[in-house]
C-alpha cells in the first residue's frame, strides 16, 4: 500500500520526514501519558497473545535446560522456601515499620493505621528489553486489569520497578536497576532519609547505588532500606534492599554507599502490581 | 505486496524472539539484537528506502513495548537503515567480510546513540565501563548472529527477484 506512493518521495525527503516525526513522538509521548499509551495500544493488543506465546514456549525449552543444570528439587524446594522468606520478609517489614510508627505516635495522635494492606495484581513478566543499557519488562496485565501508570510493582516482597505505560492487555514496567530511576528512600526504623539510584556500572555486581545520606543519620550497614514517605510516586514502606559500604562523602556533608536489593531482577518472572497510587491514597484521606 | 508480508513477518519474528525469548531467558547474558541485523542487512540489500522503513517499523516495536517514548528506538533504526542503504551505493570491498563491516558499524552507532542520548544526557561519563560490559558482549553475540543470518536474507532477495521476474515476464 505504501509502496505506491513512494517514488515520488526521494529517500533523503524521507528520511528527513520520518526522522522528524519520530522526534515529534518522542516530544509528545514524553509530555503526555494518554498520548504515549493511546498510541501503544492497537499493537500491543495484537502483539499480546504472539508475546505470551513465545514467552512460554521460550520459558519451557529454557526452563528444562536449567533443570538439566541444576538439581531438580532442590530446585523446587529453594522455589517454596524462596516464596516462604519473600512472604515473611514483606511482612516483617510492614510489621516493623507499624510497629515504629506506633510506638513514636501512639500516645500523641491516635493514627489510622497509615499502612494499610496494599491492594495487589499478580502479573507474568512476557518481555524484556533486549538490549543491555535498560532494564525494562513487559507484563500481561494492563488497563483491563486496573494497572494504570505510575503504580508500584513488587516482587520476592520487594519493590521491582513502577510502570510507566500501559494498553489495555500490557503494561511496561521500568525497574528500579534501571541507569535513570530514582527512589526516595528512607532507613526503616529511624526513618532517615536517602536516595537509591539504579547505576549501570553497578548492575553486574548486583547492586545499586545509594546516597544523599546526612553525615549524621544513624544508617548503618546492613540497615533496611524501604521507600519513603516523601516520596511522590512509590508508596511508603515497601522494602528495597540493604545498606552496604557507606562512608563519608568528600563534601563531608552526606554519606554514600551502595544498596544490595532483595529482587532478584535476573530470575524474575511474575511480579505483583499494587493497585493503588500514591497520590490517591492521600486523597482519599 | 508479498514482499511486504515477508518483511512483515521477519520483524515480528525477529522482535518475539529476541525480546519474549532470550531477553527472558536467565541462561542468556547478552542478547543479539535480531532487529538490528533485519534492518541493515535490508538496507544494504535492498536500498535506502526498504531499509528505513524496515528500520521504523523494527524500532517503533521496540518503543511500543519497552521504551518509555515512542519514537527513541524508531529514530535509530530509521538511522541505521537509511545509512546502510547510502553505503551500498557509495562503498563494497572484498577484502572484508562485509555483512560483518556493517554489523559492527551499524551496531556501533545504535549503542553510540543510546549512551548519548540515554546516559550522557544525565552525566553518566564511564564509557570505559559500558564499553567492555554492555557494547561489545552485544556487538560479538550480534556479529556471529549476522555471518548466520545475512547469507540467508541475500538467498531470500534472490528468490524474491526470481520470482518478481518470472511474474513479470507473465505479463508480457
Amino acid at each position: 500500500m505504501k509502496k505506491r506512493k513512494l517514488p515520488e518521495l526521494r529517500p533523503k525527503q524521507l528520511f528527513i520526514l520520518l526522522a522528524s516525526l519520530c522526534v515529534i513522538l518522542v516530544v509528545v509521548t514524553s509530555l503526555s501519558h494518554s498520548v504515549n499509551n493511546g498510541l501503544r495500544g492497537g499493537a500491543n493488543t495484537f502483539l499480546m497473545p504472539l508475546q505470551k506465546g513465545f514467552n512460554f514456549l521460550g520459558g519451557g525449552i529454557f526452563h528444562q535446560t536449567e533443570r538439566f543444570i541444576t538439581l531438580k528439587n532442590v530446585e523446587a524446594e529453594n522455589e517454596e522456601l524462596k516464596a516462604l522468606v519473600a512472604e515473611l520478609t514483606e511482612q516483617n517489614t510492614r510489621y516493623q515499620l507499624q510497629l515504629t510508627e506506633l510506638e513514636a505516635y501512639q500516645d500523641l495522635l491516635k493514627l489510622k493505621d497509615q499502612y494499610p494492606d496494599y491492594e495487589m495484581v499478580g502479573a507474568h513478566i512476557i518481555g524484556k528489553n533486549s538490549d543491555s543499557w535498560y532494564k525494562t519488562i513487559l507484563v500481561d496485565k494492563g488497563a483491563r486489569d486496573g494497572i494504570q501508570v505510575d503504580m508500584n510493582v513488587l516482587a520476592d516482597g520487594g519493590l521491582v520497578g513502577i510502570v510507566t505505560s500501559v494498553t489495555d492487555t500490557t503494561a511496561t514496567v521500568s525497574t528500579i536497576i534501571n541507569d535513570n530511576r530514582n527512589v526516595g528512600a528512607m532507613e526503616l526504623t529511624s526513618q532517615d532519609t536517602c536516595i537509591v539510584t539504579g547505576d549501570l556500572t553497578l548492575y553486574s555486581q548486583g547492586l545499586l547505588s545509594l546516597s544523599r545520606i546526612a553525615k549524621d543519620d544513624a544508617i548503618q550497614d546492613d540497615d533496611k532500606i524501604v521507600t519513603s514517605n516523601t516520596s511522590d510516586l512509590y508508596l511508603p514502606g515497601i522494602l528495597i534492599g540493604y545498606a552496604r559500604d557507606l562512608s563519608v562523602d568528600a563534601n563531608n556533608l552526606t554519606k554514600s554507599g551502595y544498596l544490595v536489593p532483595v529482587v532478584d531482577f535476573t530470575h524474575l518472572d511474575s511480579v505483583l502490581i499494587i493497585t493503588t497510587l500514591k497520590e490517591t491514597g492521600a486523597e482519599e484521606k | 505486496m508479498k514482499r511486504f508480508w515477508i518483511y512483515v513477518g521477519l520483524i515480528l519474528g525477529a522482535y518475539l524472539l529476541q525480546n519474549n525469548i532470550f531477553a527472558v531467558s536467565p541462561l542468556i547474558s547478552a542478547t543479539p539484537n535480531l532487529l538490528l541485523i533485519l534492518t541493515f542487512s535490508i538496507g544494504f540489500i535492498r536500498g535506502k528506502t526498504e531499509g528505513m522503513l524496515v528500520g521504523l517499523f523494527c524500532g517503533l516495536l521496540m518503543d511500543m513495548g519497552y521504551s518509555e517514548v515512542v519514537g527513541y528506538y524508531a529514530l535509530i533504526y530509521l538511522f541505521v537503515g537509511y545509512v546502510n542503504g547510502s553505503i551500498s551505493q557509495l562503498f563494497y570491498t572484498e577484502f572484508l567480510n562485509m555483512p560483518l563491516l556493517l554489523c559492527v558499524l551499524s551496531d556501533f552507532l545504535y549503542n553510540v546513540y543510546i549512551y548519548v542520548f540515554g546516559f550522557l544526557t544525565h552525566g553518566r561519563m564511564a564509557l570505559s565501563v559500558y564499553i567492555p560490559q554492555v557494547i561489545l558482549p552485544e556487538v560479538v553475540y550480534t556479529s556471529v548472529l549476522t555471518l548466520i543470518l545475512y547469507p540467508q536474507f541475500l538467498k531470500l532477495d534472490a528468490w524474491f527477484q526470481s520470482i518478481e521476474k518470472r511474474s513479470a515476464k507473465r505479463f508480457v
